[in-house]
């Protein structure tokens, strides 16, 4: 204690002064919170609170339950909470009962050409789910579907001779199916990991006591696998929650109604924003449910259950004796079915100059002009223009942020860094309508309205960053992790202040994973129908709105199809050469 | 067979140079380079808040080589931190060369950035996407703010830095592509570039495998005393500590228990713990409070018997603390020494085990194991009965008994070891 209480408040630096301080020391860490919460939280909370009002985005009225109490009695409301349900548990299972035979297959048995197996299973990743849509509409629409006109010839024979049929794809087991196929893949890749994990002396132990393949694969390979599957399902669930495109592109024409499509209807397309807001704040919360049950109980039990060992040798391989080679004609027939019938219908249907009912003499029709004229349409090229500005600005702005927001999180000891985690995780829960929703109201808000960001391109990107800034959070945040917190501190210990240490050290560090990040976040902004759809206006046009729009509103089938095809090849490049990147990232850290 | 005793052994112009006198080859007093005072660090997880360091203080004098020397998890490496200003004490004076650097009773802290010091990390921290040279010359452009340097200056000051480490042929090398020992002295290199007020080491050598290590020990001291930079050392290897330092610091669980000279270090230890974690040591229990024998000396009752020793301090000592002899001072005969001498007792050897460069035997006294090295001449078989002399002037009466110290310690046997106090908190 001082005798001198004047020189003691002298030594003592004002509150303010301390403040100054301490901002100049954290102003990187306080602009990435910032953007953070003006592109995920204030969005949302905007939302849920115009859920509870009257009026118009553009000018909200009075408090009210109204909109709720209309969802809650609409027939709309039941029926589309019953086909989501049916829809997301019936593509749930039905693609873990493919990806699961396909894992299987190629990592437990003895199935011949495994290497070219998984290339199979793996490409329909470049496939976007418009497009796989749009080829099966061409292959199983009632009349003209090409399948449907060949089953009609051969059962014409039989007496079939109804115009249409017999296949509808616009049904309920039309999206299903669709979407299972398409969405194998990434369950396929989840599966296979969980495969690598089991400890294969379990099985073997099974085998030692003399029980047959067929037994042990019942008795004790699929119990011990059960939480893992479970687990796998469960993500597929939510993943088909948020799809989007098929229930759009098939669902709606048959006036199937999902809850995104319900979304998408109520506020597109009868522009009752209120009650389009309140449909997004429940899907909101059935979403964040789920998402949180999963993280919380279903991925923890998963990891403590003792059946998983981290031993790195291969499971014993099952022989399949005769049956090895209809094993890989069962591989081929997912392939034949997810992408080269797609793929050879949208070439084959963009090579007509009019897309009509299949024959034999129209492929003496087959030109090429469909792709002179795309490349010199106009409207096509502004648009093409504007999603490769979009996704250029969104992969590189969501992939900055991801990189600061990993930085602050992983190294910054900043109060509150944990909840800045937690907030950048939010998007993964929130399907891609409800953010569509949530940021044209917010802009169509008086208070943001005159910045007349409304309909631009830039609310739009905004918009596509919160999409995806949770995978480029989580992904940085692991290859930070990766960096040895030394290096960045030898160089504050050379003197360089944070902003030298992050564009100099860290940066050029964390090259290999943000370039990756960049392409993936890229070629997903480019291909994205979800979230732009709904935010895209006729003068700021994206490539996909256009696609849409082409096959949709004008039904070109064959434009559309042209569209497709080049989209379909650009995004597959760019996967590859995402791929190089990556690995070649990955042999650079040595 | 005759054996020669200490006054034989000096009178063959054996000088002692090494006695237990307080050491003054630090030579006269420097001026004050660093200043710690009341550093004070907690680390707050989930569970528990552990308070790391427990108000430390020292100064280290213009340059000096500094060692702060403890076992692994004392809190070497957080003090150091905090020094260079990659964390903040909750409670800290830290001042160099006049400027304060961070003052709690302020609020003021300069961050690491704006210190100027130069920092060698255990892991080197060499900037993997850089050059050598890159590597080096990065200190220099980042203090271009304080400093301007033209791009010439920058090269020629690199150049000089590299040829300090006998680097510069390496110079475009990718700086992964550099062997351990290569990296290490970059690290060096990049450390010293700026020429900063103070050199930070954290366990420079733990990566290095032996040979190469016991060699940048030479280089790493030859180099300091030709930049005549301050320089604060951490490590746990006391033979590092010995070899290098003007000063050490011994740390305990956050807490520095004694500070001197290398010399004073090993044979003036003020507790059991600095004795036994710097070489191998002989510990008494000590059964009775003292009597003294005048001139400093006291008289303690022990397992072996009662001894005369020398105090470590003006703590008062008493049942709890312990004696200490290195092995090396006791001296072993098979006749008895002169009479009139004191500390002589009777004892058996039990197990000599021959080095080469010397002989180690233990011998047993009234029960209790005294560890033991002479010279290999010397032909003792278990089982010898011989007479031991413990020197009164190497005998100290340290605070604190044997703690769980692992091989560092030769200590009695059948004595149930207390836990040090320090180590207990
Ligand atoms: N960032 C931290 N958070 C929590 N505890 C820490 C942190 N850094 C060090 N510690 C703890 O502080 C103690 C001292 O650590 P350290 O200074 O690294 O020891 P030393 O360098 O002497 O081995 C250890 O118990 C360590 O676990
Ligand atoms: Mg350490």
């Amino acid at each position: 204690m001082s005798a001198d209480p004047i020189a003691d408040n002298m030594r003592r630096p004002l509150a303010s002064a301390r403040l100054l301080t301490w901002l100049r020391d954290h102003w990187i860490s306080l602009a990435a919170a910032a953007v953070l919460v003006w592109i995920v939280i204030i969005p949302l909370a905007y939302l849920i609170v115009f859920s509870f009002r009257s009026g118009t985005a553009a000018a909200p009225g009075d408090w009210t339950l109204a909109n709720y109490a209309l969802v809650y009695t609409s027939r709309m409301t039941h029926a589309a909470l019953g086909n989501t349900l049916i829809y997301t548990m019936m593509v749930a299972t039905l693609s873990m009962a493919i990806a699961g035979g396909l894992a299987w297959l190629v990592e437990r048995t003895d199935m011949p050409y495994r290497g070219a197996a998984w290339v199979m299973i793996l490409l329909p990743i470049a496939m976007p789910g418009m497009l796989s849509s749009m080829a099966w509409i061409l292959l199983l629409g009632p009349r003209t579907g090409l399948i449907n006109v060949i089953l009609r010839g051969l059962l014409a024979p039989f007496g079939y001779d109804a115009p249409s049929g017999p296949i509808n794809i616009y049904s309920m087991e039309g999206m299903i199916f669709v979407e299972s196929v398409r969405g194998s893949t990434t369950l396929f890749l989840m599966l296979v990991a969980g495969f690598r994990l089991m400890d294969p002396a379990l099985e073997e132990a099974a085998s030692m006591a003399g029980a047959r393949t067929g037994y042990t694969l019942r008795k004790v390979t699929l119990p011990l696998m059960l939480p893992m599957l479970l687990a796998t399902w469960m993500y597929s669930f939510i993943g088909t929650l948020d799809d989007f495109e098929t229930p759009l592109l098939i669902g709606l024409p048959a006036q199937i109604y999902l809850l995104p499509t319900v979304i998408y209807f109520t506020a597109y397309l009868s522009s009752s924003w209120g009650l389009a807001a309140a449909y997004a704040t429940i899907f909101l919360l059935i979403s964040v449910i789920l998402v949180v049950v999963y993280h919380r109980v279903v991925l923890r039990r998963t990891s403590q259950f003792a059946t998983v060992s981290g031993k790195a040798f291969r499971p014993r391989q099952i022989e399949l004796g005769r049956m090895r080679w209809p094993a890989l004609g069962l591989v081929i027939l997912y392939f034949i079915l997810a992408v080269m019938l797609p793929l050879l219908i949208l070439v084959l249907a963009s090579l007509l100059p009019f897309y009509r009912v299949p024959s034999i003499e129209m492929f003496g029709e087959l030109t090429l002009a469909n792709y002179q004229q795309l490349f010199s349409n106009t409207r096509v090229l502004r648009a093409a223009g504007n999603s490769l500005w979009v996704s250029f600005w969104v992969a590189t702005g969501t992939m900055i942020l991801a990189f600061l927001l990993a930085w602050v999180i992983v190294r910054q000891r900043v109060p509150g860094r944990v909840i800045l985690d937690s907030i950048a995780f939010i998007p993964h829960a929130i399907p891609a309508v409800v953010v569509a929703v949530a940021m044209i109201m917010f802009y169509l808000s008086p208070a943001m309205h005159w910045t007349g960001l409304y309909g631009g391109l830039i609310v739009l990107s905004l918009a596509l960053v919160t999409r995806f800034i949770a995978f480029a959070s989580r992904t940085s945040n692991a290859a930070m992790t990766q960096i040895d917190a030394s290096l960045e501190e030898a160089a504050y210990v050379s003197g360089a202040r944070k902003v030298r240490v992050l564009a100099r050290i860290l940066f050029p560090l964390l090259l290999p994973t943000f370039v990756a990040g960049w392409i993936f976040v890229a070629a997903n902004a480019f291909r994205n129908l979800n979230v732009s759809l709904l935010l895209s206006t006729p003068q700021n046009e994206l490539i996909s709105v256009t696609l849409y729009d082409y096959w949709e509103r004008q039904a070109d089938f064959s434009m559309a199809a042209t569209l497709g095809v080049v989209l379909v090849v650009g995004l597959a490049l760019l996967t590859v050469l995402a791929r190089q990147l990556i690995a070649r990232g990955y042999s650079g850290n040595e | 067979m005759e054996v020669p005793g200490r006054d034989e052994m000096n009178g063959l112009g054996l000088q002692e140079r090494d006695g237990p006198a307080p050491d003054k080859s630090t030579g006269p007093a420097r001026p004050v380079q660093l200043t710690v005072r009341n550093l004070v660090k907690t680390f707050a997880s989930r569970q528990e808040i552990v308070q790391v360091i427990k108000d430390v203080s020292f100064t280290i004098g213009q340059g000096e080589f500094f060692t702060l020397l403890g076992p692994s998890g004392c809190g070497k490496s957080t003090t150091l931190r905090c020094i260079a200003g990659l964390e903040r004490g909750d409670r800290a004076h830290i001042a160099v060369a006049g400027r304060v650097l961070a003052d709690t009773d302020t609020g003021e802290f300069v961050p690491a950035s704006d210190r100027d010091f130069g920092m060698v990390f255990q892991s080197y921290a060499i900037w993997p996407h850089m050059t050598v040279a890159q590597n080096v010359a990065f200190p220099l452009q980042a203090n271009q703010r304080r400093q301007k340097l033209s791009r010439k200056e920058i090269a020629e000051r690199v150049e000089e830095a590299l040829n300090l480490v006998r680097l510069d042929q390496y110079g475009g090398r990718i700086a992964t592509k550099l062997s351990g020992g290569q990296q290490q002295r970059l690290a060096l290199a990049r450390a010293l570039v700026t020429r900063p007020d103070l050199l930070l080491l954290d366990e420079p050598l733990s990566n290095l495998d032996a040979g190469l290590r016991d060699h940048m020990r030479g280089e790493l001291r030859a180099m300091q005393l030709r930049t005549g930079v301050t320089t604060l050392y951490v490590t746990h290897d006391q033979a590092e500590a010995f070899s290098m330092s003007d000063v050490i610091a011994v740390m305990d669980s956050g807490v520095l228990v004694q500070q001197g000279a290398p010399r004073d270090i090993y044979w003036r230890p003020k507790t059991a713990f600095v004795a036994t974690f710097v070489g191998q040591t002989n510990l008494l229990s000590i059964m009775r409070p003292p009597v003294t024998a005048g001139s400093g000396i006291v008289s303690v009752e022990t397992g072996i018997g009662s001894l005369l020793v020398n105090p470590a301090s003006d703590r008062p000592i008493g049942p709890g603390d312990s004696v200490v002899i290195r092995p090396e001072d006791l001296q072993v005969t098979i006749e008895p020494p002169p009479a009139g001498r004191a500390n002589v007792f009777r004892g058996r050897v039990r197990r000599p085990t021959f080095l080469g460069e010397n002989i180690e035997l233990e011998i047993e006294i009234g029960g209790e194991l005294l560890m033991t090295r002479q010279h290999p001449r010397f032909a003792f078989g278990a089982g010898d009965e011989v007479y031991v002399e413990l020197p009164v002037d190497r005998c100290v009466a340290v605070s604190g008994a044997a703690a769980g110290v692992g091989s560092h310690i030769r200590g009695t046997i059948g004595d149930p070891a207390t836990p040090h106090k320090n180590a207990a908190q």
